[in-house]
């Protein structure tokens, strides 16, 4: 098996500069998940449904973000759950969070290393797009 | 590895989706509550204390040494800082073996602004500052390190603090079953009169003169209020470095506020809570409704478009005694406080002129006797306490706490304080707290619109939206209008009069809805002139009370008829203040 670099840093430059996009201000949410890893993955996937809704940029920020970590994830053969889920609904989201935790420890932690990474690239990528605000 | 079942149902609250149904800290649910289960900070926290450390204060002595030193504070009420870690609450930051923690970056904070401003009023050498924090230009480091602070009592207990913002639900709105949004009770974090241990070393030594400099700089910086929310009472110690507006003792019983776990607590901030709903309301009886709330805004602080921003105005309650006992039994269980202390209002930042500082000091005074004379503080502060003014109610020991009763403690705040003491001078003091008012929204560069006053607020303070009546009673037992709000003022006689009731109707209010009258019995306290010394009255205490009635009419037939009822005088009562109709 040769090496394979999973391009965290490509997908992390990406998820910036879309952010960027849409809402130069919802940037800043990456230092946010930065800190949110450290919760571990449930916490991480639930704050785009605490934002949905109030914060949309936000909120479709982490979504994104999520949405990535479950594509290299796949790539490398584990199966990150990402289901389609309203804030409203609590059964949707119970469904879900027995799903993460129900995932093989060794799973998690790869799958925690590889988010931590990718949150470092994407705090990295966050610093160099930054806009600041106009002073005035 | 082995698998865990159901993981899912066990990872602690910390580690959950911050959704509802699986860990959401701030919202209280009242589903939860009625069910009796916990709410989710309830968890969170017995997670959080369950495996966390307490310091003992033995092992955490005050220490001296010429390269390290330590000193503990405590703090009066309670204490709270935002580690800024988690979005959706205010918790402290967390440190090592689960113990709250303030970081040394916010105490070097604290400390330079403290020294920056002793430099400037001379009472330390120039250079000071920058040779104990450092030199940003010159890039050198300063001689101090600033280790924070841990508490070393027993910081879990009374932690979930429930902060409950209602000023629109109690001034402006007009129906208030109806609760605007933002005003629902949440739930925050904050050490409960914490003594917290500072500490701060040198990279060398340190005669011991420098090192008493070095605290009293320190001394100044906590006197300013130490985390966050000092203007609302929090983070502050028994002294104060700010420049002192006003200070009156006072005196006070009535319903206790309950913590979520339902123990009773004593919460200073039910002062500002109440100065800050009056001056709204005056000022929304002068001017309108945005420059009312601008001018609230400046005085005490707040949040509008989600922009905090720092009042003029901040608080101390330095209590010199404090009870919590239990009253009622069964459903109607409660706690209830009996307190004294002084109460000390300063300036928590500079006026933008000097020159306003009299009028405020004077419209702080007139908003505390305004406070004082027609109303009380905390909850049900619309009611004369009713242990002390209708003792049969309680006979049957199956009823509700009502009411609350407050009065000026000691000759010099009273001296100061009383403003009436007499039937004759209530429409004066009203006229002259208008007065103030007006004074500082021109202080204030805001135009006076008096004609466009906010006449859409329930309880603006307009003579056309509120009448003042008011009759003098002998003593507490003579209180007339007490009974009113518990059965019908009027007897039906056939074919004379119908029955005339405010009982259980929308004047009087009821669980979830503010009732158009407040009830007050004053206590008169007359000051003679002393002739030998013009400046000090002489005080009398007196056994009579005035007893106040202030309605917001509000065009009800059950409003009517019970002005109607006023008009005819009963029991001596005259109209004090307000349009008469």
């Amino acid at each position: 098996m040769g090496w394979n670099s999973y391009e965290l840093d490509r997908a992390a430059q990406k998820l910036v500069l879309d952010a960027r996009q849409r809402d130069p201000q919802s940037l800043n949410q990456s230092h946010n998940m930065r800190m949110a890893v450290a919760y571990g993955l449930e916490r991480f996937w639930g704050e785009h449904l605490r934002l949905k809704g109030r914060e949309e940029t936000k909120s479709i920020f982490w979504k994104e973000t999520w949405d990535a970590l479950q594509r290299i994830m796949q790539n490398s053969g584990v199966t990150i759950p990402n289901d389609a889920v309203v804030p409203s609904n609590t059964g949707q989201i119970q469904t879900m969070s027995a799903k993460l935790w129900a995932l093989p420890v060794e799973d998690q932690r790869v799958a925690i290393a590889v988010l931590t990474q990718l949150c470092d690239c994407l705090v990295w990528w966050t610093q160099r797009y930054k806009v600041r605000r106009e002073r005035p | 590895m082995k698998v865990i079942p159901n993981a899912h149902k066990k990872v602690p609250m910390m580690f959950r989706a911050q959704v509802r149904d699986r860990s959401q800290l701030q919202y209280l649910d009242p589903k939860k509550k009625k069910a009796g289960e916990k709410q989710d900070v309830e968890l969170w926290a017995d997670e959080w204390i369950d495996k966390a450390e307490l310091i003992s204060g033995e092992n955490a002595q005050d220490i001296t040494t010429d390269t390290f030193q330590a000193k503990s504070y405590q703090i009066s009420w309670r204490f709270v800082t935002n580690g800024g870690q988690d979005d959706g609450m205010l918790r402290p930051v967390i440190g090592a073996s689960g113990i709250p923690f303030y970081p040394g970056s916010s105490m070097k904070g604290a400390f330079r602004q403290a020294c920056e401003q002793l430099e400037k009023k001379g009472d330390i050498p120039l250079g000071s500052c920058n040779n104990y924090c450092g030199d940003d230009l010159e890039i050198t480091p300063g001689l101090l390190r600033f280790q924070g602070a841990y508490p070393i009592n027993d910081w879990t207990i009374g932690l979930l603090d429930l902060v409950h913002p209602q000023q629109g639900w109690q001034v402006m709105t007009r129906d208030t079953n109806d609760k605007p949004r933002g005003e629902s009770a949440y739930a925050q974090i904050s050490l409960y009169q914490p003594t917290l241990r500072f500490a701060i070393s040198c990279s060398k030594p340190l005669l011991p003169d420098r090192w008493q400099q070095i605290w009293q700089i320190w001394e100044q910086a906590i006197a300013a209020g130490l985390g966050s929310k000092v203007s609302t009472g929090y983070g502050q110690i028994n002294q104060t470095s700010h420049p002192i507006v006003y200070r009156a003792k006072l005196k006070g019983q009535g319903q206790a506020a309950k913590l979520i776990d339902d123990t009773g607590e004593f919460r200073p901030n039910i002062f500002r809570a109440a100065i800050r709903g009056h001056a709204l309301r005056i000022f929304g009886g002068l001017t309108d409704s945005e420059t009312a709330q601008q001018l609230v805004e400046n005085l005490f602080g707040g949040i509008q478009q989600r922009e905090a921003t720092v009042g003029l105005l901040g608080f101390q309650f330095q209590a010199s005694k404090s009870d919590i006992k239990p009253f009622g039994s069964g459903k109607y269980a409660q706690p209830a406080y009996e307190v004294e202390g002084e109460l000390v209002w300063f300036l928590a930042k500079p006026l933008a002129t000097p020159n306003q500082e009299l009028i405020l000091k004077k419209l702080v005074g007139k908003l505390m006797q305004f406070a004082m004379i027609l109303g009380g503080f905390g909850k049900s502060w619309r009611r004369v306490d009713h242990r002390k003014f209708f003792e049969e109610y309680y006979e049957d020991s199956y009823k509700a706490l009502i009411g609350c009763h407050w009065q000026w403690l000691g000759e010099n705040t009273q001296g100061r304080n009383v403003q009436v003491s007499g039937l004759k001078q209530v429409s004066g003091f009203l006229d002259n707290v208008r007065q103030t008012a007006r004074e500082w929204i021109q202080s204030q560069n805001n135009p006076l619109r008096e004609a466009e006053w906010a006449q859409d607020w329930r309880e603006s303070w307009h003579p056309s939206n509120v009448q003042v009546w008011g009759r003098i009673a002998d003593n507490a037992d003579e209180s007339a209008a007490v009974r009113w709000f518990h059965k019908p003022y009027q007897q039906r006689i056939q074919g004379i009069q119908s029955e005339g009731s405010i009982y259980r109707s929308p004047v009087t209010g009821k669980i979830g809805q503010i009732s158009l009258i407040w009830h007050r019995m004053y206590p008169l306290i007359v000051l003679r002139r002393d002739p030998e010394n013009p400046r000090k009255p002489i005080i009398r205490p007196s056994p009579r009370y005035l007893e106040i009635i202030t309605i917001f009419p509000d065009e009800s037939t059950e409003s009517n008829d019970f002005l109607d009822f006023m008009n005819s005088h009963p029991e001596q009562f005259e109209q004090l203040w307000g349009d008469k109709n």
